[in-house]
């Protein structure tokens, strides 16, 4: 009687976990334009290569499923830029002749086909898929624009000439951009499977410690998992987005060969990554950094009521995050140097130092 | 839901098809990106890992990339890989397929210029057509093949070509378009969606051109291209090879393609083209009827009602409707807008003993389940569901699995290894532990033969 009971044959629950391997996926691709980044690589590759091989990537994306979606931002110096699906175009349409040419012309050395421009202005229109045609030629057109609307006050923070990049910014719009596409708007379940991937040059992004930390939240609860694609040196939060989400954390040793990096470790969607064996990163870099002078900090001192990280006890006395006011008796044992004492072991502080006693702070209440 | 069957059938004719016609089939960009996208997961990374990487591949290296557990869709992979050549092994290394690299290569990065992407006219249409235009016009076409079929009396008969080719494909039969009657596997053929529909009959095709004297590879060539096309714009006839003119013709029509007259240089695609190789935004599923007093949007959401206790109840009064319901559904009354009827043993049974299967009936029905339905989940009444499987089990008494079997083992250790082995490539059909006996499916054979000479070459 086991064959007739139907448990074998009314494959409701694997009919669904089929329907979700079909699933199409969506790339959120964020891109570092910083100049300063670029610019400093060693061993070195230009941006203009670096996009080369992020478009076949994108264009493999596509190519994995036919209703596989991506959009790509751009992360600059003091501005974030959708270089495709740019708001307000509507790419249903057949772009018109003239801005088809305009955009190909544009992009005529960056792409690796853009010699073949025998047909006036429209090479690659039979050569290429249309979809491909689509999101490249955007890309390079808007990048173009970005790159060629920036000049130096743009990359000038506070006098000196910085490498940063705004990354939280940009991780914020793809999170809303992803809810929007995925969103519960459907009934069905969602749509697309969604993720990001970060190329990042920069290496420091202490300035943007708490909005990361937001996203990266925000990212683990939607489940979108952050890949990241290093170039340059590591940057300590960003292996931290990719821990906590679940995603790939790669830093290329050789970024020329970045296409191949690109196309086994990033590809790869979130129902095939199951089964195999992904990059892991053998130690994270776990550490914070401090809300009053943005310094990335081993040892710190942390609020005991909103738990913000300092680098050193604040000089007024109180929280500037919570305005709560410690007791100045533990602040001054706090500050104590260690003194040196022949008969007795000075109490040293390993890790990070939190203040226990919190009946110490005046105008804090406690509970019921 | 249609889209697995629709790929084993063109999967399975590439499959077919020999290495000589497959190489030359990746020699256009359009079938590479075509054929790379009906291919499992997994397959598609291997081939992406290969593509931009000029050394070969060591086998031994695959085993590292994927999951313990998921070895059986490794094996899968390369298995298909295998059978559509793509891949070519020599002493532990695995390479991609020559001419199929360039050809995706090209088609991800648009170089060389193939124009295997069709040719957009560059010169204004006078007679410019829109895509509403081309919707009708594909629709007006499809549906006059599927209401001559039920035989409907629209005063229209499909060209000589669409006749040919349904009674070659054995939907129909009879000699004239009077006497033409429906087959069971006609029957069929209406429950599933178009797109499934359109690769039947295309498929069909292809086994008849051949017999024309068509050469295949053009043949599939046009059919991949005419998948990467835009709706809405107009392609120049210039890139055609003959044969693919002579297709175009045919095409037209099955409304895959709009030309204005067969002399007119430029054709437009349909959505019926540009959906070919996808599975988004079908036109319209096999219930578009004719009646077009139905509006769109009622087209679209469906008009079956089925109860628990087996009734159905459908909101239509198109002739087609009708005809695919009474497949498996015993009606019994017909009112103006609706037919009543319920669906017993005998019925499915009938519809089973005409090779509809079970699963067919049930989508068709989650498909077309009226709004008032999708309220409840899940969708059909699970009662209904369970039981018109049990009445497909009923038939199915036996399975039938070609294979090898393997016994004679000298020891329980040896019959462990070798079993376990079977098991992890997902290829054990039957085993019998305590008589140290099991039988293998016939893909799988040549993979365990190869484990136990290894083996015994190790052991030795």
């Amino acid at each position: 009687m086991n064959a007739v009971d139907g448990s074998s044959h009314v494959p409701q629950v694997g009919f669904a976990s089929e329907l979700e391997q079909e699933l199409p996926s969506l790339l959120v691709l964020i891109l570092d334009t910083s100049p300063l980044g670029w610019g400093t690589q060693s061993p070195p590759i230009s941006l203009h290569e670096a996009v080369a091989s992020l478009l076949i990537f994108i264009n493999s994306h596509l190519a994995l499923n036919h209703s596989n979606e991506a959009a790509v931002i751009a992360s600059h110096t003091n501005c974030i830029k959708y270089l495709y699906p740019v708001p307000g175009e509507d790419y249903s349409i057949l772009a018109p002749k003239s801005t088809v040419t305009s955009g190909t012309e544009s992009s005529e050395e960056m792409i690796p086909n853009g010699q073949s421009n025998g047909d006036n202005g429209t090479p690659n229109d039979a050569s290429m898929y249309r979809q491909f045609r689509v999101v490249n030629e955007s890309v390079m057109k808007q990048l173009e624009l970005l790159l060629s609307g920036t000049s130096t006050s743009d990359i000038e923070h506070n006098g000196k000439i910085s490498d940063t990049t705004l990354i939280s910014g940009a991780l914020s719009t793809s999170l809303a951009y992803i809810n929007r596409l995925v969103g519960g708007v459907n009934d069905n379940g969602p749509k697309l499977r969604a993720r990001i991937l970060v190329v990042s040059v920069c290496s420091d992004l202490a300035s943007q410690y708490v909005p990361i930390m937001n996203c990266i939240f925000a990212a683990q609860k939607m489940k979108v998992p952050i890949d990241i694609c290093k170039i340059g040196n590591n940057t300590v939060f960003l292996q931290q987005a990719a821990d906590t989400t679940g995603g790939v954390y790669m830093h290329l040793e050789h970024p020329r060969g970045m296409i191949q990096y690109l196309m086994t470790a990033f590809l790869p969607d979130r129902a095939l990554r199951k089964h195999l064996v992904l990059p892991t990163q053998s130690s994270i870099d776990f550490r914070a950094a401090c809300f009053c002078h943005k310094r990335i900090v081993d040892i710190g001192y942390v609020c005991n009521i909103c738990l913000s990280i300092y680098c050193q006890p604040p000089a007024d006395g109180s929280c500037a995050i919570c305005d709560t006011i410690f007791d100045p008796k533990e602040l001054a044992d706090l500050l104590k140097k260690p003194v040196v004492v022949t008969t007795t072991v000075p109490k040293t502080k390993t890790k990070k130092k939190k203040k226990k006693d919190s009946d110490a702070t005046p105008n804090f209440t406690p509970g019921p | 839901m249609s889209i697995p069957r629709f790929r084993t059938s063109i999967n399975d004719y590439l499959e077919g098809l020999p290495e000589p016609v497959l190489i030359r089939l990746y020699y256009s960009p359009a079938t590479c990106l075509a054929i790379f996208r009906l291919l499992p997961a997994m397959a598609q990374l291997f081939i992406m890992t290969m593509l931009f990487n000029d050394k070969p591949l060591e086998a031994t290296d695959l085993n590292g990339w994927v999951q313990d557990g998921s070895t059986p869709k490794q094996y899968e992979a390369l298995e298909k890989l295998r059978g559509m050549h793509l891949i070519k092994e020599s002493q532990g290394t695995i390479s991609l397929q020559k001419t199929f690299r360039a050809g995706l290569r090209n088609a991800l990065t648009g170089g060389d210029h193939n124009n295997s992407f069709g040719i957009p006219c560059n010169t204004e249409d006078k007679h410019k057509v829109d895509i509403k235009f081309l919707d009708e016009h594909a629709n007006n076409q499809w549906e006059l093949i599927l209401h001559f079929m039920v035989g409907t009396d629209t005063g229209k008969v499909p060209n000589n070509g669409v006749l040919s080719l349904l009674r070659h494909s054995g939907l129909m039969e009879g000699s004239a378009p009077s006497n033409m009657l429906i087959t069971n596997a006609g029957f069929q053929f209406l429950l599933q969606d178009v797109n499934a529909q359109i690769w039947t009959l295309l498929l069909q095709y292809l086994n008849m051109s051949e017999d024309l004297q068509m050469d295949a590879v053009e043949v599939l060539h046009f059919l991949f291209m005419l998948g990467s096309l835009e709706l809405g714009q107009d392609y120049s006839l210039v890139a055609l090879s003959p044969t693919q003119k002579i297709m175009l013709d045919d095409l037209r029509d099955y409304g895959i393609v709009y030309q204005r007259k067969s002399s007119s240089r430029r054709f437009y695609p349909t959505r019926l083209a540009t959906t070919l190789t996808s599975d988004t935004g079908a036109l319209l599923t096999a219930s578009a009827s004719m009646d077009s007093a139905i509006s769109q949007k009622e087209r679209e959401t469906g008009f079956v009602i089925l109860e628990t206790n087996f009734k159905v109840y459908a909101y239509t009064d198109s002739p087609l409707q009708i005809a695919v319901l009474n497949l498996f559904v015993h009606l019994k009354s017909r009112f103006v807008n609706m037919v009543a009827g319920q669906i017993s043993r005998e019925s499915v049974r009938k519809a089973l003993s005409n090779g509809i299967t079970a699963d067919q009936i049930i989508t068709y029905l989650t498909v077309h389940a009226h709004p008032q339905m999708r309220k409840s989940i899940p969708l059909l009444p699970p009662t209904v569901v369970d039981q018109i499987r049990l009445w497909q089990l009923e038939m199915e008494r036996m399975k039938i699995v070609e294979g090898y079997l393997y016994s004679d083992f000298s020891s329980k250790n040896e019959y462990d290894v070798i079993a376990g082995y079977a098991h992890d490539l997902g290829v054990m059909a039957w085993e019998k532990p305590n008589k140290r006996m099991f039988f293998v499916t016939k893909e799988g054979n040549q993979q365990i033969v190869d484990f136990v000479r290894r083996k015994v070459h190790g052991g030795a």
